[in-house]
């Protein structure tokens, strides 16, 4: 397996400098889209499962989306998108190598500790309700880190409804979704599906690799195909359930967090006997709010409403 | 089954192997696509037929079983749009 794994890094660092290196944007979007797909194997190959997946349905799957819809929207985007000059690839080059050399110096020269977060985590396990490793740590010992995620999300698609409102328009359809009899019928098979294992997915998340980013990522791309096919369309206008949706996650969260501070004396630190039910609940809200943001990501809109069927 | 199954996935290799060659050599998006989307099928089920049978596990073959009809079902989705897309911006360039 050495042959296989050694070459598999070779041809990520590969893809990755070609990805860089490409002066047409399309090819360096497909690139970067079979880039994550090699990611997701590798991580798999790490033992990883989680990532694995997360790394397959977001960074592959949902960014290539997005980079293509913003290519399309962008119109030809070859025309102004400019080489920088020789000089100034050459000082950006030498200095992210140097920053790279530094940083590995001084993580070289850091002293390991003994009471290492991984090894403490591992070790108290138990107390987590969760045999899944990567989720006890991502929703028990790192809340924090969880919360301020969901956070950033919502900060992302606030960013796109300042940047891309602009663009909604030329994002309407494709022709060659229209007037065929295959789409339906696809539809009506994949999306229950889709649905089905995403819910899984974040279920599965409290005891195998799965969880509340993996399950979102699998609704968002239902939704992202029923939009593909003009069934979802985004909308201009607000609307007040969407962006309760919107919030779901990051107010169970942190409600969850702050209603059981009497019972533990801690922020986000549940009592033993709750601690399952608690992440049900606030792993479902969390991928019900990412699923809508990301589609909403897709669309650039502020709101969805059925297209015509 | 150790030998049944490893001859299927390298028979599956085989196809995979034929598909990409046309996906590279074959002149338009239609052959192309005729390549790609049958060889992967077929690749595909052979190869999630070798996977079964060194699992020997009934549930774990009824779930390739599952996989292969869905990404049958989207890889003939999917053929069906490229080639419908490429066809009408073909016939809009004859318009023009």
């Amino acid at each position: 397996m050495i042959v296989v794994d050694t070459l598999a890094a070779l041809i990520l660092v590969v893809l990755a400098w070609r990805c860089l290196l490409l002066t047409d944007l399309f090819r360096s979007i497909v690139l970067f889209i079979v880039f994550g797909l090699l990611m997701a194997l590798a991580w798999a190959r790490l033992d990883a499962p989680d990532l694995a997946l997360a790394e397959a349905a977001i960074g592959a799957g949902l960014l290539g989306v997005l980079l293509l819809g913003t290519w399309r929207a962008m119109g030809s985007p070859d025309g102004d998108h400019r080489q920088p000059g020789r000089a100034l690839q050459v000082i950006a080059a030498g200095g992210g190598m140097v920053l790279a050399v530094l940083v590995g110096i001084a993580l070289h020269q850091l002293p390991v500790s003994e009471q290492a977060a991984g090894a403490l985590a591992l070790e108290r396990l138990d107390e987590a309700a969760t045999q899944q490793p990567v989720t006890a740590v991502l929703l028990n010992f790192r809340s924090y880190d969880t919360l301020l995620e969901m956070g950033v999300l919502l900060m992302a698609l606030l960013g796109t409804w300042l940047a891309r409102v602009p663009l909604m328009e030329s994002l309407s359809g494709d022709d060659a979704s229209r007037g065929t009899e295959l789409l339906p019928v696809a539809l009506r098979v994949f999306v229950p599906v889709m649905l089905l294992v995403g819910a899984y997915l974040i279920w599965a998340g409290t005891h195998s690799p799965g969880g509340a980013f993996q399950g979102g990522a699998v609704l968002a791309a239902a939704g992202v195909l029923l939009a593909l096919a003009g069934r979802l369309r985004g909308d201009t206008g607000d609307s007040l359930p969407l962006r309760m949706l919107l919030v779901l996650g990051l107010t169970v969260f942190s409600l969850a967090g702050l209603l059981l501070i009497p019972l533990q004396g801690a922020f986000m630190a549940y009592p033993p006997t709750l601690i399952y039910p608690v992440m049900l609940i606030v792993e479902y809200s969390l991928a019900v709010s990412i699923a809508i943001t990301l589609v909403l990501l897709y669309t650039g809109s502020r709101g969805l409403r059925r297209g015509p069927a | 089954m150790t030998l049944p199954g490893v001859a299927l996935l390298l028979t599956g290799l085989l196809f995979y192997l034929a598909g990409t060659v046309g996906l590279l050599r074959f002149p338009d998006v239609y052959s192309r696509l005729h390549a790609i989307t049958k060889a992967d099928n077929v690749g595909l089920g052979l190869l999630c037929l070798g996977i079964a049978l060194l699992s020997s596990s009934w549930g774990i073959a009824a779930l390739l079983a599952l996989v292969w009809l869905l990404a049958i079902g989207a890889a003939t989705v999917g053929c069906h749009l490229i080639a419908r897309h490429s066809l009408l911006e073909r016939q809009r360039g004859r318009r023009e």
